[in-house]
């Protein structure tokens, strides 16, 4: 009786460079956003993208999160956990440091006229830096766990599940 | 920790699939268990061990398992 899996998973596949690519771009586009505010612009198409490819990492990827509603066995269910966990505290970590940052220029901006209105107020630019922070969390957010599967993963093992083992039998006498 | 599951299947003439099939788990998983990359639950364990119908302690280790060659070996020497 078959108590296993009715049907074949996709396999895995280690997605190693794409989600770093993908993570060079995002940290590329929050510093010209910062350092240039006139390419606000590119940095829109440059976060549209990365946002988008990094869900379709996570569905693809060794998370194959789009299969979250199907069986997972216990081994990927453990990546899963390792992967995310993972992602969880570096997002806390970037996050947090993005808080300080951000709250050290509140508090020079207060002092510097906080409540002025114009493109290059202070008050604009928190909340512009706020919106990219927060924008580079996201992508860290979906992009991290991918990364960190493909590269902890072990090599894949090559699908022989036809294949008979091929050591001959012992001789019945 | 150290198992016996290839040496079982090959006994058996069992394909990975079918293994996997019958434990509840994905074909690749039993290859990483073959090679040693992942570590089973007590329940898998348990339940590869009942497949080939032997104690849980026959298919895993925490010492590396005697070479086949060497058994045989002794097991020749013990008929004599």
């Amino acid at each position: 009786m078959t108590i296993g899996f009715e049907r074949e998973l996709p396999r895995m596949r280690r997605l190693r460079w794409t989600p770093l690519l993908l993570l060079a771009v995002a940290s590329v586009s929050l510093v010209l956003e910062i350092a240039y505010p006139s390419l606000h612009i590119a940095w829109i198409g440059m976060t549209i993208g990365t946002v988008s490819m990094a869900g379709v990492l996570s569905w693809y990827g060794p998370m194959r999160t789009k299969q979250a509603t199907e069986d997972i066995d216990e081994r990927e269910a453990m990546w899963r956990c390792r992967s995310n966990l993972f992602a969880f505290g570096a997002v806390a970590l970037v996050a947090w440091v993005g808080l300080i940052g951000l709250g050290f220029y509140a508090v020079w901006a207060g002092l510097a006229g906080w409540t002025v209105r114009s493109p290059d107020s202070p008050l604009e630019t928190f909340g512009a830096w706020l919106v990219d922070w927060a924008t580079y969390v996201i992508v860290l957010f979906l992009v991290l766990p991918t990364l960190h599967a493909s590269w902890t993963m072990p090599d894949i093992i090559e699908d022989e599940s036809e294949d008979r083992p091929s050591f001959p039998k012992p001789r019945r006498r | 920790m150290h198992n016996r599951i290839a040496l079982f299947r090959a006994e058996r003439s069992v394909s990975r699939r079918e293994l996997a099939e019958a434990v509840g788990v994905n074909n690749q998983t039993i290859g990483y268990l073959e090679r040693g990359d992942y570590k089973p639950s007590l329940e898998l364990a348990l339940k590869i061990a009942r497949f080939f119908g032997v104690a849980v302690e026959t298919v895993f280790s925490l010492t590396p398992f005697e070479p086949i060659a060497a058994t045989l070996k002794r097991a020749g020497r013990d008929e004599e």
